[in-house]
C-alpha cells in the first residue's frame, strides 16, 4: 500500500473538494440521479414481479401441475373421474375469474372459487398446519361460517387487508360486476392465520365456495382448472401417462412453467425499462468523468508540484480515485434512497402498464429487494470509479514539468481528437454489427446500442471541432470580437468542452430517440386503428382487466340487434384464450365477408392468404409470429375441443392490439373445432343516413335489462385505444425526462466548472477593458455555442437511436413493425432544450465573474 | 352415540365438532370469531346456531322403514354409518377395523342453486385398521361435499361413499320385501390408506336391534337430546385385508351402527365411553356412558343387551356399572385413556372384564379419540363367556 495517498495528500484532496462544492455537489447529484433512476426502475419492476409471484404462490399453493382446457374450461365431471377413477386424491377444482366492484372504479378482484374439502393437500395454509389445527381445536370453533360459505349462495371471504381496502366488515355486501351483470355477495368472514406473504399474495382475492364462484361467473358445469399435487418424483412418464388418460382438449401443464410463462410475458417490457434506466446512469457517468477530468486539469499545477516533491504516480492515482469514491459513495447513498422514493411512484406506472397489457396484479407497496439495492450500489460505485479511471490515469501521466504547462495538455487533447474519432468509428462499426446480427438476443442488442452511443461519444470531439469552426463564422459576424473569443474558446479548451458536449449530446439524443420512437409508435397505431376500425359501433359486455375472453354477449339479445332498422349489418368477434404447454394463446374468431378483408393488412402471406384462411388456415399477428417464430407456411398446433389440431399459417397480419399476439381464424373454422358459440363483441355497420347515436341508444336499451354492455362509436374507441397507449408510455416519458434531468445536471456542472476555471483568463479580458456586459456576452455566446453544437450533434445520433429502437429493439422485443415518423417539433425542441440548458449553465459563472473585480481574479494564482 | 368429540370442554355441540373437523381445511383461514359473526350475520346463526333451528329433531319414537332408513336423512343435522369388526386370518393373524361415514347438514334448508357443486351435505369418513399381533395401527380420513357423485348416500340401491371408500349393497335390494332391514345385505365395504386396504363382504346378520325406546336413544335431558339409533350387532364378515401389498383372506364379525339426530352434547357432558361387545354365547352388549365434567356418569347413559335369538332388552343407567381398572397414557398426545374395565349388568347376571387387544389404537386425525378392538372375558348367567368387541373413548 505504499502507493496509497499519504495523510498530507488526503488533506490536500479534502481541501480541494471543499473549495469546489458546486462541482462536486453536482457530481454527487448526477450519480445520485443516475442510481436513483436505475434503482427505482429495478424496484418497481421487481415489486410487480414479486407481487405476481406471491399471488401465484398463494393461489397455486402446493400445486405442481394443472389440468386446463381450451376456451370452455375443464368439464367439471373430469374432477370426479380424476379423484374416484384415477385415484388422484391431491386434486382441487378451481373456478376463477376477474370481477369489478361497483363503487370502486378501476378495481379488479380475483374471485377464487375452491372446494374447501379438497384444499387440504393443495392450499394447506387455508387450513393452517394440519397438526396445529388438530391440537388447537378451540380455534376451530368458528367453523360454522365455513358451512355458510359452502351452503349459502353468494357468500365470500377475503383477507383482512382486502376487506379493509373495500371498507368491508363481515356481514357487509359487495356488488360485483361480472360480464356487465351485477352480482351481490356478502362478505361473511376474513381469512386469518395466513402468513404475511400469503396475506400479500391474497390481496384483491375474494375466496368463495366453488358453487358460488360458478354461479357468479356463470360457469356452471365448468372449471377453470384442476390443481394437482403430483409427488416430487413424478417423472415425465407419469405426467405423460396421466395426460394420455385425459380427454381430448384437456391438458396437463406444469404450474411452475405456467407462472413462468406469465412472468416471461413482461420480460421485454422490463428489459426496455431497465435499458432506459441505464441510459440515465450513463449520463451520470459522463458527469463523473467530466468532473474528475476537470479536477485533474484544474490541479495540474498542484499535481506537478507534488510530483516534483516526490509524490509517486500511484499516490496521485489513488488520490483521484479516492475523491471519486467519495463522490460515488455519497451519490450512491443518496441515489439508493432517492430510488426508493422514486420507485414508489414508478411502481404505480409499471403496475398500470402491466395490468393494461399483460395480467392483473395488485401491487400496493414497493418491495425493497436487497438485490435491487445492492445492484444500485454496485452500479453507482462501479460507474463512478470506472468513469474516474481515465482522469486518474491522466493525472499520473502528468510529468512534473509538463504539468505546469497548460498548453501541453490542450495540445495533447487536440492531437487525441483524430485518434478518438478513429476508435469511435471502430466502436460504431462493432455496435452496428451487433445490431445487425439477425439472431442476437435482446441483451446483446442493448449492449450493441450502448456501444453505438459510446462510439458516437468518441466521435463527438472531432465533430465539435468541425462544428465550432463552422459556427464560428456567423458568430463572429454577429458579435464581432466577442463572438470570436467565444468561438475560439470552444476549441482552445477541448479537454473540457468535449466532455460537456458529449454528455449533452447523449442526453439530447436519448430525448430525441425515445421521443421519435414513441411518436412513430403512436402514429403507426393511429393509422392501424383508422384502418382496422371500419365499423360504426362496437358492442361488447362490460369487462374488467384480466378478462381473457369467455365473456359473452347475451345471445338472444345479440340476434335481435338486426331488428333495428338503422343497422345495416353486423360482424361478430369471438375472443378466447386457449392453454398450450408453452402458455396461453389468444384466438380471435371473426366473420369476414368477402371484400372486407382489407381491415386486416397483411405483412406477409400474399394473395393466397385469404382463400386459405377461408379454407381453414389461420392468420397470426406480427407479435405472435415473432414470439413463436412462425412464418406463412408454418403449422401451429392448437388444443381444440377435440384434441390437438394442426393449423396452417396462411399469413401474418399487422396488429398492435397486444404484444402477446393472437391467432386469427374464421368463425367457421372456430366452430368446426370448438363447441363454444359465444360472441365477445359485435361490430355494427349502420345504414347510410341512420342516426348512430340513436342506434347506440337502442342497443343499450335492448341489453339493459339483462346485461351491461359497452356501445362505443368508432372514433371514441380509437381515442380510448390511444389513451391506453399514452398511459402505457407514460413511464417511458417519465424516464425520458429523468434522463434529461441527469444530463442537464451534467451540462450545468461541466460548463459551470469550465467557466469558473476561466476566471483568470476572463480576468485578463476584464483588465483589458471588457465590460461586465461584454463578459456576459462572451460566456453566454460560448455556452450557447456549446449547447447548439450538442443539440446539432444530437440530431443524427438521436435519429439513429430512434431507428434502432424502432426497427431493432421493438422488433426484437415485441415483433412490431413500426413506421418511423419524425415529428419536426421533437427535433427543434431538443436543440432548443440543449441551448437553454447550456445558457442556464453559464448564468452563475457569469454573475460571479461580473461581480469579481479583475484584480482579484488575476490574483488568484 | 358414537360421535367422536374433541378434548374441548364446555358447552359444545358435537355437530360443531363434526363441522369443525370435517371442514378443518378452511377453518384456520376463515376466522372471524363468533362475536364477529353474530354481529355481522344473524341469519347465519339461525341456520347454524345452538338451537338447531330448522332441522328435524328426534323427539318421538318413529316407525323405521327399510330400505328407506338405511339411506340418508338430510333434514337431521348429523348421521352416520359406522362399521367396526374383528377379523382373523387362517394363520391366526388378527385384525380390528373401523370404517365410518359421517354426514352433516350445513344448512337446514335446501336452496335452489344452479351450480352442481351446490350442496348442504358434507361427508367425512374415518378408516382405521389394526394388525394386532404386529402392533400396527393405521388411520386415515376423507372429506367431501355431497355433489357430483364425489360423496353421498342413498337407500336404494344402498350405497354410502367418499371417492373410492364405500359401503354398498352387493346385490341391489330392489326386490327385497319391504320392511326387511336385512335386505340391504350383503354389503361390500372398501377402504384404504396408503399401505393398508380392506375389501370385505358383510353377509348374514342377526336382526336389526332398535336401541333406547323403540329406536329413540336418549343422550341428555333436553327434549332434542336424542337420536334414532339402530344396529346390526353381528354380521358374518369375510374378505381380504391388505397390509404392505400382502393380501390376506380374513373372516370374522362386524357391527353396523346407524344413527341420526340433531342433538348435541349438553353443557355438563364432556364425552363418552362406548362399548360394542360380541360374546361367544351368541349375545351382544352395547353400552354408552355419557361422562360429566365432574367425573361422574350422566343419567342419559344406557345400553342394550341382545339375546342370541335377536331379541333385545333396554338397559337404563341404573341397570349397569362400568368400572375403570387400568389406564393408558398415549405417547402421542399425552391423553390418559381408560384401558381396562369391569362391566356389570346385575339383572342379566353379567360380569365382564374388557381390555384392549392393542394399547395404542388412538386416532389422531382432524380430531383425537381412541377407538379400538377389545377382548372380553367373564360370565353371562351360569356360563363363562369370552368375546371380542370395539370401544370408543372420546373427550380425553
Amino acid at each position: 500500500m505504499s502507493s496509497f495517498p499519504s495523510p498530507l495528500l488526503r488533506r490536500a484532496s479534502a481541501r480541494y473538494l471543499r473549495q469546489h462544492p458546486w462541482q462536486f455537489g453536482l457530481s454527487i447529484l448526477g450519480v445520485a440521479l443516475g442510481v436513483a433512476v436505475a434503482v427505482a426502475v429495478n424496484l418497481a419492476t421487481g415489486s410487480a414481479r414479486r407481487a405476481f409471484e406471491l399471488s401465484s404462490a398463494a393461489v397455486t399453493g402446493a400445486t405442481t401441475h394443472q389440468v386446463v382446457a381450451g376456451s370452455g374450461g375443464v368439464p367439471e365431471d373430469l374432477y370426479r373421474r380424476l379423484r374416484s377413477e384415477m385415484g388422484l386424491r391431491a386434486a382441487a377444482p378451481v373456478v376463477e375469474g376477474y370481477v369489478g366492484v361497483q363503487g370502486h372504479p378501476g378495481l379488479t378482484l380475483r374471485l377464487l372459487g375452491v372446494d374447501p374439502f379438497a384444499e387440504r393437500d393443495v392450499r394447506p395454509y387455508f387450513a393452517g398446519t394440519g397438526g396445529a389445527a388438530r391440537r388447537d381445536q378451540s380455534e376451530n370453533a368458528s367453523g360454522f361460517e365455513l358451512a355458510s360459505l359452502i351452503a349459502v349462495p353468494g357468500t365470500v371471504v377475503a383477507s383482512a387487508s382486502t376487506a379493509a381496502d373495500l371498507d368491508l366488515v363481515p356481514g357487509g355486501e359487495l356488488e360485483l360486476v361480472v360480464a356487465g351483470r351485477i352480482r351481490t355477495v356478502e362478505l361473511i368472514g376474513r381469512l386469518r392465520s395466513v402468513s404475511r406473504l400469503q396475506e400479500a399474495g391474497l390481496r384483491d382475492v375474494l375466496l368463495a365456495d366453488i358453487s358460488t364462484a360458478q354461479e357468479i361467473l356463470s360457469m356452471e358445469g365448468r372449471l377453470t382448472r384442476i390443481d394437482l399435487v403430483l409427488p416430487g418424483q413424478a417423472s415425465e412418464a407419469i405426467v405423460a401417462e396421466l395426460q394420455a388418460r385425459l380427454p381430448d382438449g384437456v391438458m396437463l401443464v406444469s404450474a411452475a412453467a405456467r407462472t413462468d410463462s406469465t412472468i416471461q410475458m413482461t420480460r421485454a417490457f422490463r428489459l426496455n425499462l431497465t435499458a432506459m434506466s441505464l441510459l440515465a446512469m450513463l449520463c451520470g457517468m459522463f458527469l463523473i468523468y467530466n468532473t474528475m477530468t476537470f479536477s485533474v486539469v484544474q490541479r495540474r499545477g498542484l499535481i506537478g508540484a507534488l510530483r516534483a516533491l516526490g509524490v509517486t504516480r500511484g499516490e496521485i492515482f489513488w488520490t483521484v480515485l479516492l475523491e471519486a469514491a467519495w463522490v460515488g459513495t455519497l451519490g450512491t447513498l443518496a441515489g439508493v434512497a432517492g430510488g426508493v422514493l422514486l420507485g414508489s411512484g414508478l411502481v404505480r406506472l409499471v403496475t398500470r402498464t402491466i395490468n393494461d397489457l399483460y395480467f392483473v396484479v395488485a401491487v400496493r407497496d414497493l418491495a425493497l429487494a436487497p438485490t435491487s439495492l445492492a445492484a444500485g450500489v454496485v452500479l453507482g460505485m462501479g460507474g463512478t470509479l470506472l468513469a474516474a479511471l481515465a482522469p486518474a490515469l491522466e493525472a499520473t501521466r502528468t510529468t512534473p514539468r509538463a504539468a505546469m504547462m497548460r498548453s501541453a495538455l490542450e495540445g495533447r487533447h487536440r492531437r487525441l481528437v483524430p485518434r478518438l474519432a478513429a476508435s469511435g468509428t471502430a466502436v460504431v462499426v462493432v455496435g452496428a454489427a451487433g445490431l445487425a446480427a439477425p439472431e442476437a438476443g435482446l441483451g446483446i442488442t442493448f449492449a450493441a446500442l450502448f456501444l453505438l452511443l459510446l462510439g458516437f461519444t468518441l466521435l463527438s470531439p472531432a465533430a465539435t471541432v468541425g462544428l465550432s469552426w463552422l459556427l464560428g463564422w456567423p458568430l463572429r459576424a454577429a458579435l464581432g470580437v466577442i463572438g470570436k473569443i467565444a468561438a475560439r474558446g470552444v476549441t482552445a479548451h477541448l479537454s473540457r468542452t468535449t466532455v460537456a458536449v458529449a454528455a449533452l449530446m447523449i442526453a439530447v439524443s436519448v430525448i430525441i430517440g425515445v421521443g421519435v420512437m414513441v411518436a412513430s409508435f403512436r402514429t403507426t397505431l393511429e393509422r392501424w386503428l383508422e384502418h382496422t376500425l371500419a365499423a360504426d359501433l362496437y358492442v361488447s359486455p362490460v369487462s374488467v382487466r384480466g378478462d381473457v375472453g369467455d365473456l359473452a354477449l347475451d345471445e338472444e339479445l345479440r340476434r335481435r340487434l338486426l331488428e333495428n332498422p338503422g343497422i345495416d349489418r353486423i360482424q361478430t368477434l369471438r375472443r378466447v384464450q386457449v392453454e398450450t404447454t408453452a402458455g396461453p394463446v389468444r384466438l380471435l374468431a371473426v366473420e369476414i365477408e368477402a371484400g372486407a378483408e382489407s381491415a386486416y393488412r397483411l405483412q406477409s402471406g400474399g394473395a393466397t392468404a385469404w382463400p386459405q384462411f377461408r379454407a381453414g388456415a389461420v392468420l397470426v399477428s406480427e407479435p405472435f409470429a415473432h414470439r413463436w417464430r412462425v412464418v406463412p407456411g408454418s403449422v401451429i398446433d392448437l388444443p381444440t375441443d377435440s384434441g390437438w389440431r394442426s393449423f396452417a399459417v396462411a399469413g401474418v397480419y399487422y396488429s398492435y392490439a397486444s404484444d402477446q399476439g393472437a391467432v386469427l381464424l374464421s368463425r367457421q373454422t372456430y366452430e368446426q373445432h370448438w363447441q363454444d358459440r359465444g360472441t365477445s363483441g359485435v361490430s355494427i355497420y349502420t345504414r347510410p343516413g341512420a342516426d348512430r347515436d340513436e342506434v347506440a341508444a337502442h342497443v343499450r336499451r335492448l341489453f339493459a335489462p339483462r346485461q351491461q354492455v359497452v356501445v362505443i362509436a368508432n372514433a371514441e374507441l380509437r381515442e380510448q385505444s390511444l389513451r391506453v397507449f399514452d398511459r402505457t408510455f407514460l413511464i417511458t416519458s417519465v424516464l425520458r425526462m429523468l434522463v434529461m434531468v441527469v444530463a442537464f445536471v451534467g451540462v450545468l456542472s461541466a460548463l459551470m466548472a469550465m467557466q469558473l476555471e476561466r476566471v483568470r483568463e476572463l480576468g485578463i479580458l476584464r483588465a483589458q477593458g471588457l465590460t461586465p456586459g461584454q463578459l456576459w456576452g462572451v460566456v453566454t455566446a460560448q455556452t450557447g455555442l456549446l449547447g447548439l453544437i450538442s443539440g446539432l450533434l444530437a440530431l443524427p445520433v438521436g435519429l439513429v437511436l430512434a431507428w434502432v429502437m424502432i426497427h431493432v429493439i421493438n422488433k426484437r422485443s415485441f415483433g412490431w413493425s413500426l413506421q418511423m415518423d419524425v415529428p419536426p417539433e421533437i427535433l427543434w425542441q431538443s436543440v432548443v432544450v440543449a441551448v437553454i440548458a447550456a445558457l442556464l449553465a453559464g448564468l452563475y459563472p457569469c454573475a460571479r465573474m461580473a461581480r469579481t473585480p479583475p484584480a482579484a481574479a488575476l490574483r488568484q494564482e | 352415540m358414537r360421535q367422536p368429540l374433541s378434548t374441548q370442554r364446555g358447552p359444545r355441540h358435537f355437530w360443531h365438532e363434526l363441522l369443525a373437523t370435517g371442514l378443518v381445511v378452511l377453518i384456520a383461514a376463515c376466522g372471524p370469531g363468533r362475536d364477529e359473526l353474530q354481529a355481522g350475520s344473524p341469519a347465519l346463526l339461525d341456520v347454524l346456531g345452538g338451537e338447531a333451528t330448522g332441522f328435524a329433531q328426534a323427539l318421538e319414537p318413529r316407525e323405521f322403514l327399510f330400505p328407506r332408513d338405511h339411506g340418508p336423512h338430510p333434514d337431521y343435522r348429523n348421521e352416520w354409518w359406522y362399521v367396526t369388526g374383528n377379523l382373523a386370518a387362517a394363520d391366526g393373524r388378527e385384525f380390528g377395523y373401523q370404517l365410518t361415514f359421517f354426514r352433516t347438514s350445513l344448512a337446514a334448508e335446501a336452496l335452489p342453486r344452479s351450480s352442481a357443486w351446490a350442496t348442504r351435505q358434507a361427508y367425512m369418513a374415518h378408516f382405521a385398521l389394526g394388525d394386532l399381533a404386529a402392533g400396527m395401527f393405521r388411520a386415515a380420513d376423507r372429506f367431501s361435499r355431497s355433489a357430483l357423485e364425489l360423496a353421498g348416500a342413498r337407500a336404494r340401491p344402498f350405497r354410502v361413499w367418499i371417492d373410492d371408500w364405500s359401503m354398498e349393497s352387493v346385490e341391489p335390494a330392489d326386490e327385497a320385501p319391504s320392511g326387511s332391514a336385512q335386505a340391504v345385505l350383503p354389503l361390500r365395504v372398501r377402504a384404504g390408506a396408503e399401505e393398508v386396504q380392506i375389501d370385505l363382504i358383510l353377509g348374514a346378520a342377526k336382526p336389526v336391534v332398535l336401541h333406547g325406546k323403540r329406536g329413540l336413544s336418549r343422550k341428555g335431558s333436553r327434549p332434542g337430546s336424542a337420536s334414532y339409533y339402530y344396529s346390526f350387532t353381528r354380521i358374518d364378515t369375510s374378505g381380504t385385508v391388505t397390509v404392505g401389498g400382502i393380501r390376506t383372506a380374513v373372516e370374522g364379525h362386524s357391527w353396523l351402527d346407524r344413527e341420526w339426530s340433531t342433538s348435541a352434547l349438553e353443557p355438563q357432558q364432556i364425552g363418552w365411553d362406548w362399548f360394542a361387545l360380541q360374546l361367544d354365547d351368541g349375545s351382544e352388549l352395547m353400552l354408552y356412558v355419557m361422562r360429566r365434567a365432574d367425573g361422574g356418569a350422566d343419567g342419559a347413559s344406557s345400553g342394550t343387551l341382545v339375546a342370541p335369538d335377536g331379541s333385545s332388552e333396554y338397559l337404563p343407567t341404573e341397570a349397569f356399572s362400568v368400572q375403570v381398572l387400568e389406564r393408558w397414557v398415549s405417547p402421542h398426545s399425552g391423553a390418559r385413556y381408560p384401558a381396562r374395565w369391569r362391566i356389570e349388568v346385575p339383572s342379566a347376571r353379567i360380569l365382564l372384564t374388557v381390555q384392549p387387544r392393542l394399547a395404542d389404537q388412538e386416532i389422531e386425525l382432524a380430531f383425537r379419540y381412541w377407538e379400538g378392538s377389545v377382548e372380553v372375558a367373564g360370565v353371562h348367567g351360569d356360563t363363562r363367556v369370552q368375546g371380542l368387541g370395539f370401544v370408543e373413548l372420546t373427550g380425553y
